[in-house]
């Protein structure tokens, strides 16, 4: 029958051109980020990409170079704090909304989600005169504190996913067989979670690593982060430096990736035994 | 006993929540508060960066930084500019997210994660690597020109960023991934045995697209749209970089008033009116998904 | 002998009003074996849960080896719980797990180690198991794991939520027999909670049989099969014929359909009164004829079942009797066929109570008593 085969036909290109159209797609978005890393290696001194041999000079400068080596450590210490206050925000508000009823639970939980719907220009703009009333301007406690609004929430529901998945019978049988509620955390409930803890704490760090406007707003040149250094760098001088510091940050996001998926799959080989 | 047991139990939870709360009323609340009172201050001379009051002058209560913001002409080409490319970005990005997401979340679940976790990947990176990729790639040196030109399509090299091209670019990049995410979740949600079921009864793949998927992904729809939307109002990487000054938008006007002239209470009182029309986009919102219902069962 | 569970009046409602458990009254002497039976929903895990300490009654007492912990914390309450999923810790060893209730109440190390791997050994968990991990334990290890968890730390109750339910046949029947020889040997008083009633019959010195939150009968499970108090309960356990006397005369006895007992060795009975017969206890062919009570009897069904066949025959003008008996012993009928069928006296049993007036109310009864028409 004629419309039939014509279904069929039209079935196979329409999947086929599909099928390229997807994976182009997805090809295409991951394009920039390749080409970076690409031209990150080019031996001269224009913005092409390498055409015959790859050089590491653009590596050798940027780890040379105090300006920017301080942004890799100024980055660094912004997120190790970053990762501890959202642990402490996020694991706790977590905890308390799984293990305790009370009124507002509903209400806490959307609260912590909230700062994500605010544009990041205008928290940033929020936040710049109250760390100069407080004191706060120029440490790199305010930008912590900025990026934990961010980072807050994903550690939330990291980790209230994890304790919804943890079968209370497992505490019940704890305390039936004599521990009390502090040690049944600290050795039930803690080694249990332990890998969405770090799951949460490795995307709080890469959240922080890579986030740029309220590090613009609120740094001051003492406490620049790496994407803050790469800025101005951005609009004037375009070298390839630029280039290697943000290949140097793309390694490190994939690392923490990597990291993710390993534990994530921990997660589950656990949940299914 | 109950008592005890009560205050006991609340305390516990109390201690568990009080990080939270610090975060959230010291660096969140606090501020957006402070942000309206910012703007209602008397704007400081250029007296130099963070050197005695330059920013703002203390104590006062004027309207004038709303004042000069309503009167301004500039002002308002800048929203209207915002507000246009936030609707154009977000028109874009759902043009291609959509198809995408359908083609996302049809695949093997091993294909569907590397798919996923390769539209993620853009967004944990640094959103600055990301515009340099753009940048690097629109450059008129840059491959997509020398394949232009090599192609013999073109004559000379099309100048395809510092301009809106390269904003909507940009930006779409930029908000593709929550777009995605949001979409292939709302897909997921759908049962998959009512396309094969709409088949059976004689639809061709338009029409069973058409009639129940469709219909059916219209929240979902409906949420990634009012993300982008949100995201997109507030772009700022994407124009400041890969903008000519005809592209400024509010948030790049709220980091130019802030560092540059350094008049705080504008900058605070721009912040406020983005949140402004933020809000009246989540109200619009609200409205669309009472008439996406009805839409449901109309088509 | 000390009484090593006594309840009373425990009541436990959930949060929308619906009660769990009604008014409970139980007393559990030491060293005994006791099965909760009962279907889904009955609210026999409630009461282990209950008497566990894991949930708190509305009202009622609880008391275990005479002292009174009702208000007292699962872990104050000397109580050992297998949970039906076990609740093993996924990260700790099978040993490591075991050892977790010694190690909170501090036993010296020595001594720790030493009772840890005799009750291991006591299980029947090998060597080269008890240093791995309950992911790479059968479900059979598993179980054993928790019950050695459980009874290393020699608690006066051993509590059990429906332990067997997740293994397969042959597995259940295995460690069923391992439960109750390792309850004869410790000695430890323990409540097991199921819904299979050969379980409760094999394993318990008394069964408790529950239905919506109440007792029905507390029994031996002989006394509970053989001489059940109401017909609910006749009806529970295995298969039953029940009858309704409508009126009583002077040497008869008559039921529905014009069908007639012969009085002689029945005592007080009165109409409305339900007799009960299992099917296994009535004869048919030439055995039939020698009892005071035999019919005619036409067959309507008749299955094999391996070690017995089951005949479903109508007498009178329209009860059904089913009898069940072995192969061998059963003459080779077919549909249709007649054959005498007959109930020996000793065989028959009055049911002394009605059902109670709660069980009519229950929502499209769980249990309906069929009557015989």
């Amino acid at each position: 029958m004629k419309p039939k085969r014509f279904n069929l036909e039209s079935g196979l290109v329409f999947a086929i051109g599909q099928n390229i159209l997807g994976f182009g797609l997805l090809l295409v978005l991951l394009l920039p980020l390749i080409y970076v890393i690409w031209i990150s290696f080019t031996p001269g001194e224009l913005l092409q990409p390498p055409t015959g041999q790859w050089s590491l000079r653009w590596y050798q400068l940027f780890f040379t170079s105090p300006q920017w080596i301080q942004g890799l450590i100024n980055s660094f210490w912004v997120a190790g704090m970053t990762v501890i206050g959202s642990l402490l925000t996020g694991g706790g508000v977590a905890l308390a909304v799984t293990r305790y009823h009370f009124r507002g639970v509903q209400l806490l939980s959307g609260a912590v989600l909230l700062p994500l719907f605010v544009p990041a220009v205008v928290l940033a703009m929020a936040l710049l005169p109250f760390v100069h009333i407080l004191g706060l301007w120029g440490t790199r406690v305010s930008v912590a504190a900025g990026h934990s609004l961010w980072s807050m929430p994903v550690v939330f529901l990291v980790i209230r996913a994890a304790l919804e998945d943890l079968d209370p019978d497992l505490e019940h049988a704890a305390r039936g067989l004599g521990a009390a509620p502090i040690t049944i955390f600290r050795r039930i409930t803690l080694p249990v979670i332990a890998p969405a803890l770090v799951v949460g704490a490795i995307m709080a760090f890469i959240i922080s690593l890579n986030e740029f406007v309220m590090a613009l707003f609120l740094s001051t040149p003492a406490i620049e982060t790496l994407p803050k250094v790469i800025w101005p760098n951005l609009r004037y001088t375009l070298t390839p430096i630029v280039a290697a510091a943000s290949s140097v940050m793309m390694v490190l996001t994939l690392l923490g990736v990597a990291l993710i998926i390993w534990f994530l799959r921990g997660l589950r080989e656990a949940k299914l035994s | 006993m109950k008592l005890y047991k009560l205050a006991s139990i609340n305390l516990a939870a109390l201690l568990l929540i009080m990080p939270a709360l610090i975060l959230l009323i010291c660096f969140f609340v606090a501020p957006m508060i402070l942000l309206g009172r910012v703007s209602l201050y008397e704007g400081g001379g250029n007296s130099g960066f963070g050197i005695g009051t330059g920013f703002y002058t203390p104590g006062t209560w004027t309207l004038n930084a709303y004042f000069t913001l309503f009167t301004d002409q500039y002002f308002w080409e800048i929203l209207t500019f915002t507000v246009m490319l936030g609707i154009g970005i977000t028109v874009v990005t759902l043009l291609l997210a959509y198809p995408l997401s359908l083609f996302i979340q049809k695949r093997t679940p091993r294909w569907k994660a590397i798919a996923l976790a390769a539209v993620i990947l853009p967004k944990l990176a640094n959103p600055l690597v990301i515009i340099y990729g753009i940048q690097l790639l629109l450059s008129n040196s840059g491959p997509i020109n020398q394949l232009l030109l090599a192609l013999r399509l073109i004559s000379e090299p099309l100048t395809l960023f510092h301009n809106l091209f390269g904003v909507v670019v940009g930006g779409t990049y930029l908000i593709f991934p929550y777009t995605v995410l949001v979409l292939v979740t709302a897909l997921d949600r759908i049962d998959a045995t009512l396309v094969p079921a709409a088949r059976g009864l004689g639809a061709t793949a338009w029409a069973a697209f058409w009639r129940v998927t469709f219909p059916l992904s219209l929240p979902g729809l409906s949420l990634a749209t009012l993300l982008s939307l949100i995201f997109a109002l507030g772009a700022f990487e994407s124009p400041y970089l890969l903008g000519s000054p005809q592209e400024i938008t509010l948030a790049v006007d709220i980091q130019k008033q802030t560092f540059e002239n350094l008049n705080w209470p504008r900058g605070a009182a721009e912040a406020i009116m983005m949140l402004i029309t933020l809000g009246v986009c989540i109200a619009l919102y609200s409205i669309s998904i009472r008439s996406t219902k009805r839409l449901q069962r109309v088509v | 002998m000390k009484e090593a569970l006594r309840l009373e009046a425990i009541q436990h409602c959930y949060g929308n009003n619906a009660i769990a458990v009604n008014q409970v009254f139980l007393s559990i002497e030491a060293g005994q074996f006791f099965c909760l039976l009962g279907p889904s929903g009955c609210g026999k895990t409630t009461l282990l849960r209950l008497i566990g300490g894991y949930l708190k009654p509305n009202s009622g007492q609880i008391f275990i080896a005479e002292q009174n912990v009702t208000r007292k914390p699962p872990n104050q309450r000397d109580v050992g719980m297998v949970f039906q999923n076990y609740a093993l810790f996924p990260h700790l060893s099978a040993r490591e797990n075991v050892a977790f209730g010694l190690e909170v109440q501090k036993v010296p190390r020595a001594q720790r180690q030493q009772q840890v791997e005799a009750i291991l050994d006591r299980v029947g968990i090998s060597l080269a198991e008890r240093d791995r991990l309950p992911k790479h334990l059968s479900g059979g290890q598993q179980q054993r794991i928790a019950l050695a968890r459980a009874l290393v730390i020699k608690p006066k109750l051993l509590l059990l939520d429906e332990p067997f339910a997740n293994l397969d046949r042959q597995l259940r029947e295995r460690l069923r027999a391992e439960l109750k020889q390792l309850q004869r040997q410790t000695g430890v008083t323990t409540i097991l909670v199921t819904h299979d009633q050969e379980e409760a019959l094999a394993l318990a010195d008394q069964v408790g049989l529950m239905l919506d939150g109440r007792f029905l009968q507390i029994d031996t499970p002989t006394n509970l099969y053989q001489h059940p108090a109401t017909p609910l309960v006749a009806q529970f356990l295995g298969e039953t014929n029940l009858f309704q006397v409508q009126a009583v005369e002077a040497n008869t006895l008559c039921l529905h359909n014009g069908i007639n007992l012969q009085r002689n060795m029945l005592s007080a009975v009165a109409p409305g009164s339900w007799l009960m017969v299992r099917p296994e206890n009535c004869v048919v062919g030439t055995a039939a004829l020698q009892c005071p009570n035999c019919w005619e009897g036409r067959v309507i069904d008749s299955t094999f079942l391996g070690t017995d066949r089951v005949l479903e025959v109508v007498i009178g003008t329209g009860t059904t009797l089913r009898v069940r008996g072995r192969p061998e012993s059963m003459p080779n009928v077919q549909i249709n066929d007649t054959l005498p069928v007959g109930i020996p006296s000793q065989n028959l049993w009055i049911i002394p109570e009605q059902d109670p007036s709660w069980v009519a109310e229950l929502p499209n009864a769980v249990l309906k008593v069929e009557t015989l028409l």
